[in-house]
């Protein structure tokens, strides 16, 4: 009986400590997490290059190439290769 | 302001999305749910077999669908292709034995768009030269889940089939929007060689408009269409039955 709330505070610091430690794991996956950069994107052999060209969309058309940024909902796929 | 996407390769390439044995294209893409309209505005022309680039919609490797520019044997064309169940299939191609002014209309503009919607688990392809008026290409029936992805590729085949050089394709916008049926002009025979393939091809309310020429088949009309001469005195129906025109289906 007298070892319980000992146990229980063991139990509350081992939480805490695995509380650390996924928000820490969180950060890291966020700071390091791939940000593809259209400007930048070279995967494999090839180039993902957004340009802010002087070609025209149709009115009232949003262009989303023109960011520097990739929107979060596109994936690069680019499975390089070749026989 | 705008902008575009390029997507291209070094050599050597070898970079394709063909039936169950290459899948080395670049490719970006995104989740689509849905029915829906895909298109693109696709700026430079290919200069090498086997090299294309245009829309994709992809379940898997045994199901996805291409519409695409292309070049082929040296020349320009639009094509509709697919991979059903694992079986390499074109669904529409613009042939430079019998679509001779598809081969020169696309041969001489340097930027072309395309459209590809999904209604249930029928897709249709279209291609345009302005972004306003639309040919219809084909409609394909293809079993798929109600969420796929969609984007857009470059294809750029390499030795030893083909030469080896290095590739780019330009997309000036990527639109996704909800699923709309157009109505669809048909141009004999720049997109369907004979009247009678783009009768079987059409949907309600169409279009099909005849070139000048003497074309030598029987025309069945099944459907409601709108079928239109180019010139009353030069593009002729020339076979003993001529146009059958059944009823309920009006024809103007």
């Amino acid at each position: 009986m007298l070892l319980a709330p000992f146990a229980s505070s063991l139990k509350r610091g081992s939480a805490l400590k695995k509380l650390a430690s996924c928000i820490l794991v969180a950060v890291l996956c966020v700071m390091f997490a791939p940000t593809f950069n259209f400007k930048q994107v070279k995967v494999g052999a090839s180039n993902f290059i957004p340009n802010d060209g002087s070609t025209s969309s149709l009115p009232g058309f949003s262009d989303e190439f023109n960011s520097s940024t990739l929107d979060p909902r596109w994936t690069v796929i680019d499975p390089g290769g070749g026989v | 302001m705008p902008g575009y996407l390029t997507i291209s390769t070094t050599s050597p390439p070898d970079r394709d999305l063909y039936s169950v044995i290459n899948f080395w294209a670049p490719r970006v893409m995104q989740n689509i749910t849905g029915n829906f309209t895909i298109d693109t505005k696709l700026v430079g022309a290919f200069n090498a077999s086997i090299q294309s680039g245009g829309i994709l919609v992809w379940q898997d490797q045994n199901n996805f669908l291409r519409l695409e520019r292309a070049c082929r044997d040296g020349y320009q064309e639009i094509l509709f292709i697919g991979t059903i169940n694992g079986v390499f299939s074109v669904l529409w191609s613009s042939p430079e034995t019998s679509n001779p002014g598809m081969i020169i209309k696309v041969s001489n503009i340097n930027t072309i768009y395309l459209m590809l919607t999904r209604i249930g688990m029928t897709y249709s392809g279209y291609y345009s030269t302005n972004g306003l008026d639309w040919d219809f290409l084909a409609n394909i029936t293809m079993e798929t889940p109600y969420s796929l992805m969609g984007g857009l590729y470059l294809v750029n085949r390499g030795p030893p089939e083909f030469s080896s050089t290095a590739s780019a394709v330009s997309f000036d916008y990527f639109r996704i929007s909800p699923a709309k049926v157009l109505p669809a002009t048909i141009i004999v025979p720049d997109i369907y060689p004979t009247i009678q393939a783009a009768i079987n091809a059409a949907s309600a309310g169409d279009t099909i408009y005849v070139r000048n020429g003497t074309y030598y088949e029987n025309v069945v009309v099944n459907k409601t269409i709108s079928l239109i001469g180019e010139n009353k005195n030069t593009t002729v129906v020339d076979r003993n039955i001529g146009i059958v025109l059944h009823e309920k289906h009006p024809m103007r």
